[in-house]
């Protein structure tokens, strides 16, 4: 068995990898949502998992690993936005995936066109409301969101509602229509 | 995780502001489409290099108490018997005879993969290097698909020196040598003879000239950004003075890129040889690969046309002589002149 097996199986803490196995297809969606580059993000998923892999005396990863590799994403691509000096544009702005399924013709038009425009308009708000918004639509609490972007909750909420206003605004047409 | 039915936020739209259209349609699309993203990841390589990295770690056995606090302190945090006397002293001798192998280790070679810089860090390095004021000579090579049929013959060899998003290119059309480039304002170029050239603002360019000047420019900044955000990187066997990287396109990007090969020079970052595949879908498909020939000290006044043309010259433009620059152009580059300059009158 390969060191590489060895280590994928358990851990010197008893601790199970699955929770990585499980949280490593959000996180990347996530931190590329984020940074808008598949390669960062591999980077910056592959520098949390690790990081918290090293705490992972401290943590049950298996009950918070998930939500903790959130938090860790998050907080490092708002510091590489700061460090960078990022100006956060559509640059890379591509299609999404449309849900599996077989829709009529017209409906997957609609969904590929909206796709794009919701990516188009997370891609014009800020790192710290793009990760505000999409924590909130995954159903973090405003007080986990705020301890995961290092601010007070009212600022949380602050955040985010600015992130839907102006997602509002993008895509007012499509969802008037509904 | 606390799913918050509140949906945080939403009862604080204020009124001076348009209300909200619908704030749950729109968190169910954020969901919707971050689970269509996490669906469709491809994590096997992110998983392969985890599997390695907490291999290593496993082995090593290295506490890393400067890790930076991507946690809080105060959460989840159970208390340890390891932070105890002798515990202690356990851990800090097992540290060390273990730091003293993994040091023997990566000696020996056995941890390279694990030390050198990943294939996105090497381009975003090489990025770094191509913005500063060196020029850099390239020898440029393009094969062109059979299908769809190429709407207009090509140079298939030409220099190209290029300082940022700047270029400048040598190229022969039959016995004639061109002269062409872009400046710092993106308005196209070109030397005809002596005394006389012609400029094409960034606002009339043509879907042929966009098309060749996409060809044959070499804007690094962009071009990397488009393989960093579109392609899958894979680190190829290296020679000692060059790391190879080859590049997969795994969505459609802006550029039409499918495949890069990228060798980057270890010592100056430099890109030393780019071959890009590029297809754009029943409009065209070509190879074209980037030799560097030379690097020197930028003659920033080499693009653009005044650097060029002796003092006085006359400079055709959309202003002056429009017709003549025209002919020109159809006459040098072949085909209907709107290919390659779109005036006034056609936009409207």
């Amino acid at each position: 068995m390969s060191p590489a097996d060895s280590a994928r199986e358990s851990n010197s803490n008893g601790q199970s990898h699955d929770w990585i196995e499980l949280a490593l297809p959000r996180a990347l969606a996530f931190a590329q949502s984020l940074v808008r580059d598949l390669s960062t993000a591999e980077d910056l998923v592959h520098d949390c998992v690790f990081r918290l892999w090293q705490k992972r005396d401290h943590y049950d990863l298996t009950k918070d690993g998930q939500r903790l590799l959130l938090k860790s994403i998050t907080n490092a691509a708002i510091d590489r936005a700061r460090r960078r000096h990022l100006t956060v544009t559509d640059e890379g702005a591509t299609l999404g995936n449309i849900p599996a399924g077989d829709p009529p013709v017209f409906h997957r038009v609609l969904l590929v066109e909206m796709e794009s425009h919701l990516e188009e308009a997370l891609g014009k708000l800020s790192v710290n409301q793009r990760a505000a918004l999409q924590l909130s639509s995954l159903g973090y609490s405003l007080k986990e969101i705020a301890e995961s972007l290092g601010v007070s909750e009212s600022n949380a909420g602050v955040l985010i509602h600015r992130a839907r206003h102006s997602m509002a605004e993008h895509l007012r047409p499509y969802l008037d229509q509904d | 995780m606390n799913v918050n039915p509140e949906q945080p936020g939403r009862s604080k739209a204020s009124g001076q502001h348009a209300p909200l259209p619908d704030v749950l349609s729109l968190d169910d699309l954020v969901k919707q489409h971050l689970d269509a993203q996490a669906a469709s990841a491809d994590v096997r390589r992110l998983q392969e290099r985890l599997a390695d990295s907490l291999a290593a770690d496993t082995v090593s056995h290295l506490a890393s108490p400067e890790v930076p606090a991507l946690v809080p302190a105060d959460s989840n945090r159970p208390v340890s018997s390891k932070s105890h006397g002798s515990s202690r002293w356990i851990r800090a001798i097992t540290t060390l005879t273990v730091s003293a192998l993994v040091l023997a280790a990566f000696l020996l070679g056995r941890f390279e993969s694990t030390v050198e810089a990943s294939p996105a860090e090497l381009l975003r390095a090489a990025q770094e290097t191509h913005a500063g004021p060196i020029e850099r000579v390239y020898l440029v090579k393009v094969e062109r698909a059979a299908f769809p049929a190429p709407s207009f013959a090509l140079p298939t060899e030409a220099r190209v020196t290029v300082l940022g998003d700047r270029f400048r290119v040598e190229m022969n059309r039959g016995e004639r040598r061109m002269q062409w480039g872009r400046d710092a304002s993106g308005t196209v170029w070109m030397v005809t003879h002596f005394g006389r050239g012609l400029q094409i603002a960034p606002s009339e360019a043509g879907p042929g000239l966009e098309q060749l000047t996409d060809i044959y420019s070499l804007n690094l900044e962009t071009l990397l950004d488009d393989v960093l955000a579109h392609c899958r990187l894979e680190r190829e066997d290296s020679s000692p003075s060059v790391h190879r990287i080859v590049a997969k396109a795994v969505r459609p990007g802006r550029g039409g890129i499918v495949a890069a090969e990228i060798e980057v020079d270890r010592e100056t970052k430099a890109i030393r040889k780019l071959v890009i595949e590029r297809n754009r879908p029943q409009r065209w498909g070509m190879k074209v690969t980037f030799l560097l020939t030379d690097s020197q000290v930028a003659d920033e006044s080499q693009y653009s046309i005044e650097g060029h043309l002796p003092k006085n010259a006359s400079v055709m433009t959309r202003d002056f002589q429009n017709d003549r620059r025209r002919e020109i152009l159809a006459a040098w580059l072949g085909g209907p002149a709107d290919r390659w300059v779109v005036n006034d009158d056609a936009k409207r």
